[in-house]
């Protein structure tokens, strides 16, 4: 197979600095992304994963946040040295996001074949006439009936599933290489959201270009997704492919995640899982592993040393120090035994 | 007609203050393009035969101290009014706007340099500011316009910093920036016509105020110069023969009232149809 590199993000830290101290939002964070690749990233609420889109995008400037460490090698060269000027040509050209609000992503004062147009003659030279025909061209091909009356609409007019079929347009507008879907469904219908996954995969593959889906659901994941990070207190604590990670998830973190899945053969009168106490923290992260101080199987070592990313076959990689030693399966059974749930 | 177009007519109409003001407003803008047709003498015409008299059939509204029609005069007054309200609001609002979008958007010490110096501007009175001016450029109309332009920067300033901050942190700002905008596209295609309201609501009340400020200059003899006929100095000059000919003052007074009267409401209306959550 032929390994054409898209992404390499290499030991990737961004902070944020507040009054309380420097937060660690993104911790030691390093992945590939080939040409074709779809890599989903997943985890909770503040486990880093959205802060790692924006810090390849180096959309961090309004927050306090800054990338203090690491590369992120785009088509090879690394855009943490880019400035703000090369970054605009990069942005929307060359890499591409997708928002998870798409009621309040667009701009309600310009219609919306307008707002593609802008972004195609923001990048590319073409005339007026002709960015608004690449435009209805673009809503043609994300499903928009009627594109030539839609593109002449305000957002408001839209349903919200159309906006971020409007959103999607507007992203792959100038066919980036790389396409970074934020939470792209999360606002929408559970019927909307498999349209708009089905859709973005449907893109992706007639580009060819990369994708990051990031995302808390691992049901978007096992439906767009090649390989998957899982990611807790801004570090990676699994790396594997869609199938490897449903079918033997390593990390104790993953089992919990894959646990608290409602399935058809879940008792509907029974609890569903879940992971005991709270992400920590980040201003005092535990010393050893992240997921120790909720983790059933912590021992010892687990509290006080940090465990490394270990390579155990292929690509897979984990963050534990069970299967360091042992190589350790968590059956999921074994998860519900100790409380009793 | 359309049903929508109905709709939003309606609406309008139903709005009381908005119609009332903005009859009034048009009122004196027909009077101040038509001047020439509706004024029965010409303003500037002195005639000592005819020195102060009453108001009656042939001067309804009397005549001055040299004898001309007050009635013309308060109608050519209408230009005069009408130009410096505008004009020095369409200067003091594009400054102010272009001041206050940037102090916004870049936040930091642009926006502490930017809210400082119209934090000093806005501590002097409006009027000994405009005096200033005056006193630096001379009198005039012209000096006027730019006087009372000057005191309308800061108001424009506070109010599209306010709106930008809150524009700027919306998600599609973000959106844009993602798909490569840089700040000029984000500025003036994104963030500037989202707070395009509340621009025009202070816009229409400010017109108000810059013809008060205006028609004081005028009355304390630093603005408009004779014999242009301006409402602000016709009640200067009548005051004198206030006791005998109280119509000197009173009718150029009203004049003023109504004219501002009408802006204000016009504008209390605009933004409650403009902006309709924040009153309800």
């Amino acid at each position: 197979m032929e390994k054409d590199i898209v992404l390499q993000v290499e030991n990737l830290q961004t902070s944020f600095f507040t009054e309380d101290g420097e937060l660690k939002a993104v911790n030691d964070v390093s992945f590939t992304l080939e040409k074709g690749q779809s890599l989903g990233i997943v985890g909770e609420s503040g486990s880093g994963k959205s802060i790692t889109s924006l810090s390849i995008m180096r959309l961090l400037m309004g927050t306090t946040g800054r990338i203090v460490g690491g590369k992120i090698v785009f088509n090879g060269k690394d855009l943490v040295k880019n400035t703000e000027k090369q970054m605009q040509e990069i942005r929307g050209n060359h890499i591409s996001m997708i928002f998870q609000e798409p009621m309040t992503s667009l701009n309600p004062t310009i219609t919306i074949g307008e707002q593609i147009a802008e972004t195609i003659r923001g990048h590319q030279k073409k005339d007026r006439k002709a960015a608004w025909e690449a435009a209805i061209k673009m809503l043609t091909l994300v499903g928009i009936p009627e594109p030539e009356k839609r593109a002449k609409q305000y957002p408001f007019e839209l349903s919200g599933g159309m906006r971020q079929r409007v959103m999607i347009a507007i992203a792959i507008s100038c066919q980036p290489d790389l396409l970074i879907a934020d939470e792209p469904t999360t606002a929408l219908d559970v019927t909307i959201q498999a349209q708009i996954l089905s859709l973005i995969k449907k893109i992706q593959r007639k580009s060819g270009g990369a994708l990051i889906m990031i995302t808390h659901d691992l049901g978007v994941i096992a439906e767009t997704c090649d390989t998957v990070a899982v990611m807790y207190c801004g570090k990676i604590v699994e790396f594997a492919t869609v199938h490897e990670l449903f079918e033997s998830p390593k990390h104790p973190y993953t089992v919990g995640l894959l646990s608290s899945i409602p399935s058809h053969e879940t008792d509907s009168d029974e609890d569903l899982y879940i992971i005991d106490g709270q992400v920590p923290s980040p201003y005092e992260l535990p010393k050893g592993c992240m997921f120790a101080p909720r983790c059933p199987h912590s021992e010892d070592i687990c509290k006080n040393e940090l465990p490394e990313l270990t390579n155990l076959y292929g690509s897979r990689l984990v963050r534990c120090h069970m299967q360091q030693t042992e190589g350790r399966e968590f059956a999921n059974d074994r998860w519900k035994s100790p409380s009793g749930r | 007609m359309s049903v929508s177009t109905k709709r939003k007519l309606k609406k309008i109409f139903k709005n009381r203050q908005l119609t009332l003001g903005g009859v009034i407003v048009i009122l004196f803008i027909l009077l101040a393009i038509f001047a020439p047709l509706i004024a029965p003498f010409d303003p500037l015409e002195q005639s000592m035969q005819r020195r102060l008299q009453a108001p009656s059939g042939e001067h309804i509204m009397g005549t001055d101290n040299l004898g001309r029609d007050v009635f013309s005069r308060i109608v050519y007054g209408t230009r005069v009014s009408l130009v410096v309200g505008i004009a020095s609001t369409l200067m003091g609002g594009i400054v102010g706007v272009f001041f206050g979008v940037i102090a916004g958007y870049y936040g930091k010490a642009v926006d502490t340099v930017i809210m400082r110096a119209t934090d000093i501007l806005l501590a002097f009175p409006g009027i000994l500011l405009a005096l200033a001016i005056v006193a630096i450029l001379g009198s005039g109309t012209e000096v006027v316009i730019i006087a009372v332009a000057v005191w309308a920067v800061p108001s424009f300033a506070r109010i599209v910093r306010g709106s930008t901050l809150a524009v700027k942190k919306l998600e599609y700002i973000d959106a844009i920036r993602a798909v490569g905008a840089g700040d000029f596209r984000i500025i003036f295609l994104h963030i500037l016509p989202n707070v395009l309201s509340p621009i025009i609501v202070q816009a229409t009340l400010n017109v108000g105020g810059a013809i008060v400020s205006a028609a004081v200059l005028s009355f304390l003899g630093v603005g408009t110069q004779a014999p242009t006929p301006e409402w602000g100095s016709m009640v200067s000059t009548g005051r004198q023969f206030m006791l005998e000919n109280p119509h000197l003052v009173l009718f150029p007074g009203l004049a003023i009232f109504l004219l501002v009267v009408g802006i204000n409401l016009f504008g209390d209306g605009l933004r409650d149809h403009l902006e309709p959550k924040k009153t309800k």
